[in-house]
């Protein structure tokens, strides 16, 4: 850490040609990927929670020094990106699999909810039992809790992306369908979708008898992290798993990028409350909180309900 | 020598190609759902009047609908060759030009909102020429940290030659004017599959991995849309 002054990097600091990172050198020489320098964002000092008592293990006393206690909270603002020699797609997803994951928010008219559901609910399941679309219905809910008047919609694609441009191929000449998109275009506020694919280390959503609530939870991460994320989270993901509660884990591929949802089903509130403090009591879940919060820029969790034709009930 | 806080980018004179003064300027409609078709109709109808009019000293570069990311939503790009002059020349003609204000009129119903930035082009992208079809295109927009251009170019400069494996690089720009320090890139693939396998064909290059690991640590936010191009669109 060079700088003195804070938010250094936001003045001149990090202007300079290849300064911000102090990159310039020969690539064939030998430290390859030498660490960052920080852009020398040193923080105004928060009142620090200290690591968790339970990381007195010897990989947290290496954390835990003097030394690196800054780094933590370095850690903090300017993130630390590991050197990767391959897409985030071969190394985080289902090798197994080809399967690709589309899901849909759409914000209705308050005033249409219901009339949107109900036009949902007969167009859709088609869709999903017609063999002649490559696509299937993984879940449909209404937030509860969150962005309200917001429907959601989880597709899979078992053949990936050929089996998408066929499906957009059939639909586009679908009469049913276009209709379909006339009449629900009047009931919509907005709508977005991206398209994700699963971690390797996470549960496949398979189909599930209700009642539940679900849980999205969607975080953005900053830039270059994801592999520390997927990481931290194919040890942790063992720590979730007290009440079948995991149903689907999701990183993004087209549409806004660094943003993953991880998908839960709890009983109700409560069940939900008591399955998430187990996971405290369990070793090991604190570090996983420690290594990845971090990483995010910023975090939602909605709170859903599923429709009738769900197979996710 | 780091240069003072709030100074303009030197890029001006670093990353736009010397032998042009093309400004290029984007802009985003978020349209309502309902109206998509109608504005899809009306833009059509008119568009292409004023890139084939010489009076206008303005060219369509693309226009496209999004298909994944923000739907709902139309993509312009314009490019003018003359620079600020032209931009100014044009826009003071279509004030004086009813039937382009009538379209407006009619237009501005079916928006929900839109906003535009103007653009350079880096200098070591390929000019956006247009071509023939199918294709899909992918705008990924990065967002960067405020004094990260200089270095983003600088990685940028030396990785392009990854990736022009299929001519998949359409254009490089980067924002002056609306929101600052925005870069976006535009890609054409075929199809979603090419997309992937066009991309993955970047890692087994030597020199990709650092370009991405320079790269990222100066991004704030990306975003990735895939669009598809409109009837008019030079760029199919």
């Amino acid at each position: 850490m060079n700088e003195t002054s804070p938010w250094g990097a936001l003045g001149g600091g990090a202007c300079s040609p290849g300064a911000g990172l102090g990159m310039e050198q020969d690539p064939s020489s030998a430290s390859r990927f030498p660490p960052h320098q920080t852009t020398a964002i040193v923080p105004i000092v928060p009142s620090c929670v200290p690591p968790p008592p339970a990381l007195l293990t010897a990989r947290s006393r290496r954390a835990y020094s003097r030394d690196a206690e800054g780094s933590w909270f370095r850690s903090l603002f300017v993130h630390k990106v590991d050197p990767r020699k391959d897409a985030h797609s071969n190394l985080l997803s289902k090798k197994e699999t080809s399967n690709l994951y589309k899901i849909q928010f759409h914000n209705v008219k308050p005033e249409c909810l219901d009339a949107y559901n109900s036009l949902t609910e007969e167009v859709l399941p088609k869709l999903h039992s017609d063999a002649d679309y490559p696509c299937d219905l993984v879940g449909n809910w209404n937030t509860w809790y969150g962005e309200q008047d917001q429907a959601v919609h989880l597709w899979r694609f078992s053949g990936g992306y050929p089996a998408l441009m066929d499906c957009m191929n059939k639909l586009k000449q679908n009469k049913e369908y276009l209709d379909f998109r006339k009449e629900r275009s009047h009931m919509l506020l907005s709508r977005r979708n991206q398209l994700l694919l699963e971690f390797s280390f996470w549960n496949e959503p398979l189909p599930r008898k209700g009642p539940n609530i679900y849980e999205l939870r969607t975080y953005k991460l900053k830039p270059g992290t994801m592999i520390e994320w997927g990481n931290n989270w194919a040890r942790a993901i063992k720590y979730r798993q007290e009440n079948q509660e995991a149903v689907g884990g999701f990183f993004s591929q087209i549409g806004e990028l660094y943003v993953v949802h991880h998908l839960w089903a709890y009983k109700d509130l409560q069940s939900r409350e008591e399955t998430r403090n187990a996971a405290w009591r369990k070793r090991g879940w604190d570090e996983n909180v420690y290594y990845t919060v971090p990483l995010i820029r910023t975090m939602e969790s909605r709170i859903m309900i599923p429709l009738k034709i769900s197979p996710l009930q | 020598m780091p240069r003072a806080a709030g100074s303009a980018p030197c890029l001006c004179t670093r990353w736009i190609p010397k032998e042009t003064s093309n400004l290029y300027k984007i802009q985003f409609h978020n349209v309502k759902p309902e109206c998509l078709d109608a504005y899809n109709s009306l833009t059509e109808e008119v568009l292409p009047k004023l890139h084939s009019d010489a009076d206008y000293p303005c060219d369509l570069v693309g226009n496209w609908n999004t298909w994944y990311g923000e739907q709902d939503q139309a993509v312009h790009l314009w490019r003018f060759s003359g620079g600020y002059p032209a931009l100014m020349d044009c826009m003071n003609k279509l004030k004086q030009n009813k039937e382009y204000l009538d379209f407006r009129k009619e237009r501005s119903h079916m928006l929900l909102s839109r906003r535009n930035q103007l653009l350079l082009e880096f200098s070591f992208w390929n000019e956006p020429l247009p071509r023939k079809g199918p294709n899909i295109y992918e705008l990924r927009t990065y967002k960067l940290k405020p004094g990260t251009m200089i270095e983003w170019g600088n990685n940028w400069a030396r990785a392009i030659k990854y990736r022009q494996e299929n001519q998949e690089a359409v254009g490089g720009f980067f924002s002056q004017i609306g929101e600052l320090y925005v870069v976006h890139h535009l890609w054409a693939y075929k199809d979603l599959q090419s997309r992937e396998e066009t991309r993955n064909a970047a890692w087994r290059k030597r020199g990709w991995d650092e370009n991405v690991y320079y790269t990222v640590p100066l991004i704030r936010t990306m975003e990735s849309r895939i669009m598809i191009p409109l009837k008019i669109s030079p760029l199919q």
